[in-house]
């Protein structure tokens, strides 16, 4: 078992051990009794890139909640190649007019490559991982079809390792009042505006 | 100066269709001098949001909370009875002010604060006396980005007897442990982004270079 928590993890620089120690000391959940879900987004895990795993891992390591816990991953319309232009789309049950097959193997490929942070995080606290498509009503099914595709692939690739199977939902779980064309939190190191504070 | 609303507000009025209204977004556009302040809610414009009898949520950027004071419940007061969604961007004010302004709304639950450039504002000694007008119950979702106003938290917790959220979204925030530890008993979803630059070390770095 890798052990976040002291930095054993991801070089073994001095400095990887600071910034371990004071991620620690920022979110530490030790004291939280009650949490049964940590969510992130697909678009921070890949901007975070090699440390998200580092990261989440730290962070659930000092998680001592007895509740079995949900890892749970929102996908909003730009992890399936629908950028801020694209938004006024007509009524159309597949939003697939909008997206090449060139964009949507790679949109894929991308998510299939977070599978390996899931693993990594997986190996310091179990967790059930959530795969959640927080889309607009017309990328639903595309959506899913395309979440469904990844674990299908992971599963063929062994590339599920301990994680137990997981749950595909679609889920509105961030408010839009906001343009699309504005940043989502995370998705950024540096975030110029607010993106939705409503 | 007389300030426009969309056409929309007045037309939904003439309608009778603002009680059906269930969530108001005021933004200002993005301009940096642009500010939410009683100017901007002239008589008729109160008129019509007076008939939001059934809003739920409420967002508004740039809240100049001081220049509503000492009469903000004269604006806002309609919304006391339905209001479980509240969300600040930028407001301006002492920490008594903005925790009179969320007291405002004894229903509410759910909480959203951007404060970038919060403001250091010294407590006056009128302010020292506000005490918010209730201890909204806050047990849905907390929403802080680019906060680092760890004083507000504080007042918070000992204005409304403690925080019970249950929900979480943090990003950019400086006074995490604090508020992990307040809600440790009822926190059941906290959502965190691995590109966070935690720590109050960053925020200090950062607010070097905005000087």
């Amino acid at each position: 078992m890798r052990d976040f928590s002291k930095g054993k993890r991801v070089n073994s620089s001095e400095r990887f051990v600071a910034d371990n120690h004071a991620l620690l000391q920022h979110f530490d959940l030790s004291r939280n009794k009650s949490l049964r879900t940590l969510e992130t987004t697909g678009a921070s895990i890949n901007t975070a890139d090699d440390t998200a795993s580092g990261f989440l891992g730290t962070i659930l390591s000092s998680a001592t909640s007895p509740a079995p816990l949900d890892l749970v991953v929102i996908y909003g319309d730009s992890d399936f190649g629908v950028m801020s232009g694209h938004f006024r789309c007509k009524p159309n049950p597949d939003c697939s007019c909008h997206v090449s097959a060139e964009t949507r193997k790679y949109r894929t490929r991308v998510i299939q490559k977070q599978f390996r942070v899931f693993r990594e995080v997986h190996s310091v606290r179990a967790f059930r991982l959530v795969l959640c498509a927080d889309v607009f009503d017309c990328m639903v099914e595309r959506a899913m079809k395309t979440l469904g595709g990844v674990v299908e692939a992971e599963r063929v690739e062994g590339g599920l390792g301990n994680l137990c199977e997981p749950l595909i939902i679609s889920e509105r779980r961030s408010l839009r009042t906001t343009r699309l064309g504005e940043f989502q939190i995370g998705s950024q190191r540096e975030w110029p505006s607010l993106g939705c504070a409503l | 100066m007389r300030e426009t609303w969309p056409r929309p507000l007045q037309n939904s009025y003439d309608l009778g269709l603002l009680p059906f209204v269930r969530r108001l977004r005021i933004r200002l556009g993005t301009f940096d001098d642009t500010k939410f302040t009683p100017e901007w809610l002239d008589r008729r414009t109160l008129h019509y949001l007076s008939a939001l009898t059934n809003l739920q949520e409420l967002g508004i950027d740039h809240l100049q909370v001081f220049s509503f004071m000492p009469n903000i419940q004269q604006y806002f007061g309609y919304f006391s009875p339905t209001l479980r969604l509240l969300a600040l961007k930028e407001p301006r004010g002492s920490c008594r002010q903005i925790l009179y302004f969320i007291g405002l709304f004894p229903n509410l639950q759910d909480l959203h604060l951007h404060c970038l450039l919060h403001n250091d504002e010294q407590e006056s000694t009128v302010d020292a006396t506000l005490v918010p007008l209730s201890a909204p119950p806050l047990r849905g979702q907390l929403t802080l980005t680019f906060f680092a106003w760890e004083g507000l938290v504080k007042d918070m917790i000992t204005f409304f007897g403690g925080l019970w959220f249950r929900s979480m979204e943090l990003f950019r925030v400086t006074c995490v442990r604090l508020l992990l530890g307040e809600c440790a008993e009822t926190l059941e979803t906290l959502r965190l982004y691995p590109t966070d630059p935690y720590g109050e070390g960053f925020l200090k770095r950062e607010e070097g270079e905005l000087k």
